[in-house]
């Protein structure tokens, strides 16, 4: 079975914007995979309009910037795929940021839309305090549904454990490898009272607010979904 | 207009079985500031990539992970073997499995002990001290008198729909009458795994495949620790540099070197 893939992104790229279009398939064969690009033909258009709500996004988070807080990378795509496999067709559109901010020793990593509230804290950032244990809580993780997976399979609702029913195909070019998707944690607790964890620092720790006041806290990796 | 053509062949082969194959093909155009990419076939290039890939092809090891890539018709071979790789080419292939083939993959602690980097080696370290530091505008610390680095930056992307970035080209590290001493109670880098440069810290840090260990140091430190050199410089197995997940590949010379162990 073939899988087929049809792709438009614009990226904005420290300060460079990027359209790209390809469209490519991959296959298994006697254990072998193989991918190569195709003709364009059935390009999905829905994102052919200008770029601008990309380069606004990048020009909001570039404004984030403040004192002594740097922005060191800033990457906003929009994408559009038309993906087949098989008799099976589906769409996804995609929009993403990746963001790391820099204030001395720190670099925080952010890779969601609001950046300006992460910012707005690292600012604010006391230095380091240790809440490891307080956010060294056990939970159970569960897959949400939504969307198909690297093979057109619904991925369905399922609690994280053994071995996954879904295969990611971050590219046509890349071999599905079993993954959870859509994974979050289940609430089955009461804790005592810890500080939100707002984002990741390079290094294994966390952006934390703890009732206002906003530290620098090391973090179990293991712990991360 | 600036354009920029790519094809690439790469074959992941597993102790002698082809396991995977990837044709990729593009081309880039810079209009008004924009980059607009797609993957646009050149066939002559595909060809180039083609004939290269049929050329490594016979120099495959049948006891070995093996990544074969063909870029623009140059081809580099990846060799991995217990754990421990080297990158090279039809001209250095014969030679550079000798080397692989010759060298244990030991456990060293981190030991104050001096370090002889053998085999080109000190590239690594320089690339990742004095190299990306430059690609990125940092200002250089200060290096020893004797020390020669000639690693000239260019726009680089590793594929059509990627930026350029200022990258390394090669890094050719020589000295000029630089003072030698073997201690005889030292360590023998032989072979590195990898390297990184952090901007924020200034920090540089060295996974160090044979003897196996990791250290990292300020390049104010790396620079302290260089105690001299000997000989012409000798061509590294091996240097695919990632940024910003463009890998490129980096010729890397070096002298024999002796640092201060960084414990």
């Amino acid at each position: 079975m073939i899988y087929r893939k049809w792709g438009r992104v614009v990226r904005w790229e420290n300060g460079t914007l990027v359209r790209v279009e390809e469209a490519g398939e991959a296959w298994e064969e006697n254990g072998v995979f193989f991918a190569r690009p195709i003709a364009h033909g059935v390009i999905p258009s829905a994102s052919e309009g200008p770029p601008a709500d990309v380069v606004a996004v990048a020009e909001g988070i570039l404004r984030c910037a403040q004192d002594d807080t740097e922005i060191e990378r800033v990457i906003v795509t929009h994408g559009v795929a038309l993906h087949q496999y098989g008799d099976v067709r589906w769409q996804d559109e995609t929009r993403r940021v990746h963001v790391a901010l820099i204030r001395k020793p720190w670099r925080v990593l952010v890779d969601d839309f609001d950046v300006a509230s992460v910012a707005s804290a690292l600012a604010r950032c006391e230095g380091e305090r240790d809440f490891a244990h307080l956010l060294d809580v056990p939970c159970a993780k569960e897959q949400m549904p939504g969307g198909r997976d690297g093979y057109g399979r619904p991925i369905e609702h399922r609690r994280v454990e053994g071995e996954p029913p879904n295969f990611y195909r971050p590219s046509y070019r890349v071999r599905p490898v079993r993954q959870w998707m859509n994974v979050r944690a289940i609430p089955s607790a009461t804790t005592q009272a810890a500080p939100k964890v707002l984002a990741l620092v390079d290094g294994g720790k966390a952006l934390v607010d703890d009732g206002g006041r906003v530290f620098v806290t090391p973090l179990r990796p293991d712990r991360l979904l | 207009m600036t354009t920029f053509a790519i094809a690439q062949i790469d074959e992941l082969w597993l102790r002698g079985k082809l396991a995977e194959r990837r044709l990729m093909h593009g081309r880039a155009e810079e209009r008004g500031g924009e980059i607009f990419a797609s993957d646009e076939r050149d066939d002559a290039l595909v060809a180039a990539c083609e004939a290269a890939i049929e050329r490594m092809r016979p120099f495959i090891p049948h006891d070995a992970r093996v990544r074969l890539v063909s870029r623009n018709g140059d081809a580099t071979m990846t060799v991995e073997i217990n754990g421990i790789s080297i990158v090279t080419t039809l001209e250095f292939v014969a030679q550079d499995m000798q080397l692989l083939r010759s060298v244990r993959p030991v456990t060293r602690h981190p030991s104050p002990a001096p370090l002889a980097w053998l085999h080109g080696s000190a590239a690594v370290l320089l690339h990742e001290a004095i190299g990306h530091p430059r690609e990125l505008n940092i200002p250089d610390v200060a290096w020893p008198e004797w020390l020669r680095v000639d690693c000239p930056i260019e726009l680089r992307r590793a594929s059509f729909s990627d930026v350029p970035l200022r990258r390394m080209t090669r890094v050719v590290v020589s000295q000029v009458n630089a003072p030698f001493a073997l201690p005889d109670d030292r360590i023998d880098v032989q072979l590195v795994r990898g390297g990184a440069y952090d901007p924020l810290t200034d920090v540089v840090t060295i996974d160090v495949a044979v003897p196996r260990f990791t250290f990292r140091a300020t390049r104010a430190e790396v620079a302290a620790a260089l105690l001299g050199a000997a000989g012409e410089p000798l061509r590294y197995p091996g240097v695919v540099c990632s940024r910003e997940g463009q890998e490129l590949v980096v010729g890397s010379y070096a002298p024999v070197i002796v640092t201060r162990g960084f414990a």
